[in-house]
């Protein structure tokens, strides 16, 4: 299900970043960026943030809903929701195995 | 395009032509929401170079018919959905026009100058990069598309293009794409600039502006590569199409602004 995740490069981050940012709703560019910032901490620029759009939207992991006034929302399809649990269900996993070192050192 | 102009969208220029058909707006409305600062500036600059290094990675794809599309994304019907560039902005003035005034001229300047400077950077460092890998001509063969903003005027300098190994000259006829290769012994023919001509440094073989014989040992004219307008006004050459000739006629010529 995950394939083509590997060939985001840099683009990766942000992606996963986007994907979270669209698990409770959808949002357009501006507000991705707040919403990252805000539960994230992390600052994604604009060149960033709409060249990781592009590659969710292809991978059809994402959608683009019709403009509202120039602001496109964005909305996660069921596709890019396996792909974001995949994705954190391997972060967990290395987060688990990383604390449980910490914890018997 | 207007906007390049007075610089509100300096740097959306640097992106490809598909990418800004299909995000120019929303991208303009994310900037102005949030006017970009050195660091989103840089951000941006670099993005935009990315995109035209790998069209493809952006959802940039190119059809059969030498078409430029964004690739979309299946709708929830499940019938696959494509946005075809070049869709009628209609009042994209007027929704520009207040950006415009969220911009003062002095983070205009600052941003143009240290974003002049990232892309010098990295245009410097690709270019260093690229100085140690083996020479890739890869669109050589195939048809390759020279963006209508690099095009240039009758009467200008040949467009060297690289890839496609072509000079593309525009004439009081029209466009030419002529292979760069000279019929003598195979050189690369330059452009002389202060002769106004292409002149072959191994054996002095002269070439006019429309690639014609003039003097020296060749035993032809420059060859010619097929080419065509396409719908944006980008130039479509098939670099896989040449064709000897002996002298130039003016049916040779493709009018670029017949379109």
């Amino acid at each position: 299900m995950s394939q083509g995740w590997s060939e985001l490069g840099r683009f990766a981050e942000p992606g996963l970043l986007i994907l979270i940012s669209l698990a409770d709703g959808e949002k357009h560019g501006y507000a991705m960026m707040a919403d990252i910032e805000r539960t994230c901490g992390v600052r994604v620029g604009p060149g960033t943030l709409y060249g990781a759009l592009a590659r969710l939207e292809t991978r059809g992991w994402i959608m683009s809903l019709p403009a509202e006034e120039r602001r496109r929302p964005y909305r996660m399809t069921a596709s890019g929701s396996a792909v974001l649990r995949e994705q954190l269900a391997g972060m967990e996993r290395l987060a688990a195995a990383g604390l449980e070192r910490l914890a018997t050192a | 395009m207007s906007e390049r102009s007075d610089g509100r969208h300096w740097f959306l220029s640097l992106f490809p032509r598909g990418w800004r058909e299909r995000y120019e707006d929303e991208f303009m409305a994310l900037i102005e929401e949030r006017p970009p600062g050195l660091r989103d500036t840089l951000d941006i600059v670099v993005s935009a170079l990315d995109a035209r290094l790998r069209p493809r990675a952006w959802g940039i794809v190119e059809t059969a018919e030498g078409q430029l599309l964004m690739a979309g994304v299946p709708d929830p019907a499940g019938s696959p959905q494509q946005i075809t560039v070049g869709s009628p902005r209609l009042t994209a003035a007027q929704r520009r026009s207040e950006a415009h005034r969220r911009f003062t001229r002095r983070e205009f300047l600052r941003n143009a100058v240290l974003g002049g400077v990232g892309v010098v950077t990295v245009v410097g460092g690709v270019a260093a990069a690229q100085f140690g890998l083996p020479n890739k001509t890869g669109a050589f063969g195939k048809e390759v598309i020279v963006p209508r903003e690099v095009v240039p005027a009758p009467g200008d300098p040949p467009y060297k293009y690289l890839p496609g190994k072509f000079w593309l000259i525009n004439n009081e006829d029209g466009a030419l794409a002529l292979y760069w290769k000279c019929p003598h012994l195979g050189c690369t023919v330059p452009w002389a600039a202060d002769e106004g001509q292409f002149h072959c440094p191994c054996h002095q073989s002269v070439y006019d502006r429309h690639g014609a014989f003039v003097s020296g040992p060749a035993p032809r004219s420059m060859d010619l590569m097929a080419l065509r307008v396409d719908e944006f006004g980008n130039v479509v050459v098939h670099t896989g199409e040449i064709t000897e000739r002996d002298s130039y006629d003016p049916t040779q010529a493709v009018r670029l602004d017949a379109v």
